[in-house]
């Protein structure tokens, strides 16, 4: 077994709590693990990506090559296709659709859409809307991993276990509401994609 | 115990199990995170931030003086701050086990410039560790601090970006304690290298570097990796893990502990293939020694000097050594045709407000490295130069003496102003110089986090301290005319600016307001346009915050972005007819 992963977003929007998620479960299967982020100056509305590897063997470098990539987990339309030049040509996009558009030459979101309707393997979710309603707004990379995760090997129990002990910190509540738009967005991505379960 | 770790809580984790009792360091991206990892060991760990990297070297270096194993953090740059003490400390050598951990950044993700810490190992004549994963950064911090103690010299752990902020696997152990007390022993010959005693050290550093050399070639932080014998690589550091990817086959030395150069491991390695390929990120440094050394290799030739490594990279390197065309290459903003992201001031900033005043006057920003540096960008566009840390401050005074024709006013953050914005303050009274300076104090040290100063009235160890007084450190300075500002009054700001810029002797504005991201400053309710009152001016968008958006709907009515917006109210402040309400 062998999975890269590049997750992308706006700096701010969660994608390395779902390293970190992705990370202590990949830890608990016995799998090896080699992740890379790059922040700095990310917090001010920056691109941000972190790509994460987990292999039964052992992994060399923690940057995918391009062409390599099994999955774009993605929180903003544009930034997934970004990083297009990383994705196999089997491999899946999962994009959030709501556009973060904190900049004046933002492209127009129909042809943003459009561009990744027309990848062979996408999935353009509305991350926000079951964010808001099964927990919070602030829970959209919640609700992305559980889109995305019928297309990452790992079983969805340790997943969860891992989302519990992310936000142990915190109180009940905000465990629970992570864990419902989980299992909202995972439920809703399943319906929607049947060939992939 | 298997943990996920990313090198700097690797370091981190590292000092622990080798008995490390002092951590210092001054926060820089990508070094930050080892102090902030480090905090779970403070019941056996003092750590602070301290002012600069300088200071912070010093207190590590005396604490290895009276026999504590001791670290100090810092990115790339702050070691040219800290090179001072570096120099000499090699010359009088640790007692207890030091290590200077320093963090490069290849690609300049977010830093000024690419240089390359090996140089300073090889100009300071002390040993440098290179890991290559997390594993490697948490061992050979205890290789280094053996090291240090065994040979009686600081040693440098260098990382990159990409070591620094990776995450692997780690089998963690116990703490060692170190077997030696705290007992500062007094020797001047060792310990004040006056001339005299100097010249003794400095024949004592050479022959040091001869056994160090024999040391690295038994390291265990460097291995041969025996494979297709036809070409054999040698990796420094991260490289090594691009050349595992892009070479798989290929026979491959490992090197963790680089220079002093393992000249006989290398001979063995070069004896025992047909060719030779170096791959080094950013300098060739190894290169040019094994030249020296009589043994023929590829390396800057194939690989580039500039940038970041990579696996792809790497392919090229491949292609280029076996005679074919390599395929393009290009970095991640360029990939695809898509507009960049720019980091921006964030919504609610304090620092806009100073930004959007001095666009009302006619004058040079010398600026420094900060947040503060996005002032560069439109639609302030209001800073006009940017040097190092401090620099802000001192130029200023260099462009006035030059006789420049504008007014020059310097803009320096809180942190920036206790690491070296102080002495460039005093150099502006002492020389009679008029600059106006602002120190823009946001109450923290954001750019990189949010980590405590001098200013906050925290220590990293947790505990309240005196929060030292900016406006008190500029009287004592001689500054006579010390002004605070509230940086959302703008019209008060724009005031304060037209008095100070015309005064005949130097100013210190302090302009103040909280860090909107660290303090979570609720400010009373969002605003919104209201698109009857609108009058399509756009002067609201000169202020270049986020939250406002511009023409979504084709009608030239600015859109306030509600999830954005903090309500600090700037662009009510600047709209002329009254469209901007809560």
């Amino acid at each position: 077994m062998k999975c890269d992963i590049v997750l992308a977003g706006v700096g701010g929007q969660g994608i390395l709590s779902i390293a970190a998620v992705l990370g202590r479960a990949a830890l608990e299967q016995g799998l090896h693990i080699k992740q890379a982020e790059v922040h700095g100056m990310a917090q001010r509305g920056g691109a941000v990506q972190s790509h994460f590897r987990m292999s039964a063997e052992a992994v060399a470098s923690d940057v995918i090559p391009f062409g390599q990539a099994d999955l774009i987990l993605s929180m903003e339309p544009m930034e997934a296709l970004r990083y297009l030049p990383w994705l196999k040509k089997e491999g899946w996009v999962v994009s959030n659709n709501q556009p973060v558009d904190n900049i004046a030459a933002y492209p127009d979101l129909t042809s943003v859409h459009a561009a990744l309707q027309a990848l062979p393997h996408h999935l353009l979710f509305d991350g926000v809307s079951v964010a808001t309603e099964y927990g919070s707004s602030r829970a959209l990379n919640m609700a992305m991993l559980g889109a995305a995760s019928p297309f990452v090997p790992l079983a969805v129990e340790v997943v969860e276990q891992s989302i519990r002990e992310q936000f142990a910190h915190k109180d009940g509540q905000v465990i629970q509401a992570n864990l419902d738009v989980f299992r909202a967005a995972r439920a809703l991505a399943l319906q929607n994609m049947p060939q992939t379960a | 115990m298997k943990e996920l770790l990313t090198g700097n809580e690797a370091i981190a984790r590292g000092a622990y199990e080798a008995g490390v009792t002092v951590a210092t360091g001054y926060p820089g991206t990508p070094s930050t995170e080892i102090l902030e990892a480090a905090k779970a060991y403070r019941e056996v760990m003092y750590l602070e931030w301290s002012p600069n990297e300088k200071v912070a070297f010093e207190v590590a270096a005396a604490a290895s003086m009276a026999g504590a194993r001791s670290i100090v953090t810092m990115k790339h740059v702050g070691l040219n701050v800290a090179a001072d003490p570096l120099m000499t400390f090699s010359y009088i050598g640790a007692v207890g086990g030091f290590v200077a951990c320093v963090a490069d950044d290849p690609g300049q993700h977010s830093s000024q410039n690419e240089q390359d810490t090996r140089h300073y190992a090889r100009l300071a004549k002390v040993p440098i560790f290179e890991p290559a994963t997390s594993q490697d950064a948490k061992d050979f911090m205890r290789y280094a601090i053996e090291l240090s103690e065994l040979f009686e010299t600081p040693v440098i752990l260098r990382t990159t970006t990409r070591v620094s902020h990776s995450g692997g696997l780690v089998e963690t152990s116990e703490r060692t304690e170190s077997p030696n007390p705290v007992e500062f022993k007094k020797n001047p010959q060792r310990f004040t290298p006056l001339p005299a005693w100097g010249r003794l050290l400095r024949r004592k550093v050479e022959e040091r570097l001869g056994r160090l050399s024999e040391a690295a070639t038994k390291s265990p932080a460097n291995r041969i990796e025996w494979g297709d014998r036809s070409l054999g690589i040698i990796a420094p550091g991260m490289a090594y893990s691009y050349v595992r990817e892009a070479f798989p086959e290929a026979s491959v030395l490992k090197l963790g502990f680089s220079y002093p150069f393992p000249d006989a491991l290398i001979r063995e390695f070069a004896g025992g293939v047909k060719r030779l390929l170096v791959v080094e990120e950013l300098e060739n440094i190894l290169e040019e020694h094994i030249r020296a050394m009589g043994i023929a290799c590829d390396g800057k030739n194939l690989v580039p000097v500039c940038g970041e490594l990579s696996p792809g990279v790497l392919k090229q390197v491949r292609a280029r050594l076996e005679g074919r065309e390599p395929r393009e290459v290009k970095a991640v903003e360029e990939s695809v045709d898509l507009p960049g992201r720019p980091p921006l001031l964030c919504a609610g900033c304090p620092h806009r407000g100073i930004f959007y005043a001095l666009g009302k006057f006619d004058v040079i920003v010398t600026g420094d490295i900060g947040c503060y540096s996005l002032g560069v960008f439109p639609p302030l566009s209001r800073t006009d130069t940017i040097l190092c840390m401090g620099g802000g401050v001192s130029m200023a005074h260099g462009m006035e003496k030059a006789g420049e024709k504008k007014p020059v006013v310097g803009i320096v953050g809180d942190s920036t102003f206790f690491h070296s914005g102080i002495t460039g303050l005093l150099d502006i009274v002492y020389n009679k110089g008029t600059s106006t300076i602002i120190v823009v104090d946001n109450r923290t040290t954001a750019m990189t986090g949010h980590q405590d100063h001098p200013g906050t009235g925290r220590t990293l160890m947790g505990e309240e301290t005196v929060a030292v007084d900016i406006e008190a450190i500029g009287r004592a300075c001689g500054v006579r005319r010390v002004t605070t500002v509230n940086p959302y009054d703008l019209d008060g700001v724009i005031e304060v600016l037209r008095e100070e810029l015309a005064a005949k002797e130097p100013s210190l504005i302090i302009s103040r307001g909280p860090c909107v991201l660290a303090e979570k400053v609720e400010m009373g309710g969002v605003y919104a346009v209201d698109a009857s009152a609108c009058k399509k001016c756009k002067a609201c968008l000169k202020l270049g915050c986020p939250a406002i958006e511009y023409d979504l709907k084709g009608e030239g009515i600015p859109l306030i972005n509600a999830s954005r917006c903090v309500g600090c109210g700037m662009c009510a402040r600047v709209c002329r007819f009254g469209a901007i309400k809560r």
